[in-house]
């Protein structure tokens, strides 16, 4: 059963079209990554975080809040640590993410843009907070 | 365009800029439109705000506009935003009767199995 809360839309209001309804239920950018992040997978508060390091803690709490108010993310306390998890209805979007992160990929690839995720994988670019916790690497070492 | 993102998703949303630029790529996936039919065709966005985005999506290259009728059309680079735009169709149109949404009287749909795959049009169509 969905919520009402914010992000949701008066009973019977009248939209364009179809793609509209979407957007509007999405309701943005961060909830729109928020929710790519979690295809697939529960996360904890602190990897979620970590994994959308531009969005700052009281934004992501709110966003949470509300996602979870609209009836989109799983809220659940594991062993005493939060976790989320995707609602039936945000696994119905899955296609839609895809679609999102496939033509991301292909225009990034063609821009020559790089992806956080990506780079941590291959340790190239380190976030700030990484690179406090990085030992020197030793200069000269012949 | 930013040098790094978080990830895909967040390029490909910094790149659409927003709701009401994909509402007028998905309107414009159907075929050309006049400012005028476009206008009716979207009743929920303001003259200036709809001039603005149209602009906007003219400078980054998603669409352009015919040389004699002054239509505007989607360029190839926008028809690249097909399958995100048809996912969300079909998305919203399952979420409508759970969510209590309606859609404006003159727009009929075809059942979801029929929903036609978008034209291409190349830039100089």
């Amino acid at each position: 059963m969905l919520k009402d809360g914010p992000g949701a839309i008066p009973r019977g209001r009248l939209f364009g079209c179809p793609a509209e309804l979407s957007l509007d239920l999405l309701g943005g950018k961060w909830k729109t990554i928020i929710l790519a992040r979690l295809k697939g997978e529960r996360m904890r508060y602190g990897e979620l975080r970590r994994a959308i390091p531009d969005l700052t803690d009281k934004v992501l709490t709110q966003r949470l809040r509300e996602m979870e108010q609209g009836g989109f993310l799983i809220r659940e306390d594991a062993d005493g640590a939060i976790t989320y998890r995707l609602s039936p209805l945000a696994q119905s979007l899955t296609p839609a993410l895809q679609t999102l992160y496939d033509w991301g990929e292909v225009q990034g690839t063609l821009a020559g843009a790089r992806f956080h995720t990506e780079s941590a994988a291959l340790g190239e670019i380190l976030a700030p907070a990484d690179q406090a916790d990085r030992q020197p690497v030793p200069q000269d070492a012949g | 365009m930013k040098s790094t993102y978080g990830c895909p998703v967040e390029l490909a949303l910094d790149l659409i800029g927003g709701k009401w630029k994909t509402v007028i790529v998905a309107r414009l996936k159907q075929g050309p439109m006049s400012y005028g039919e476009m206008r009716r065709a979207i009743p929920g966005l303001a003259d200036k705000m709809l001039t603005q985005r149209l602009r906007e999506l003219e400078d980054c290259g998603f669409i352009c506009r015919e040389s004699e009728k002054g239509r505007y059309l989607i360029t190839e680079e926008g028809a690249s935003l097909a399958p995100i735009l048809e996912a969300l169709y079909v998305w919203g149109r399952e979420a409508a009767p759970r969510k209590g949404a309606r859609f404006a009287g003159d727009v009929v749909f075809p059942p979801l199995d029929q929903v036609e795959r978008p034209v291409i049009k190349s830039r100089q169509a």
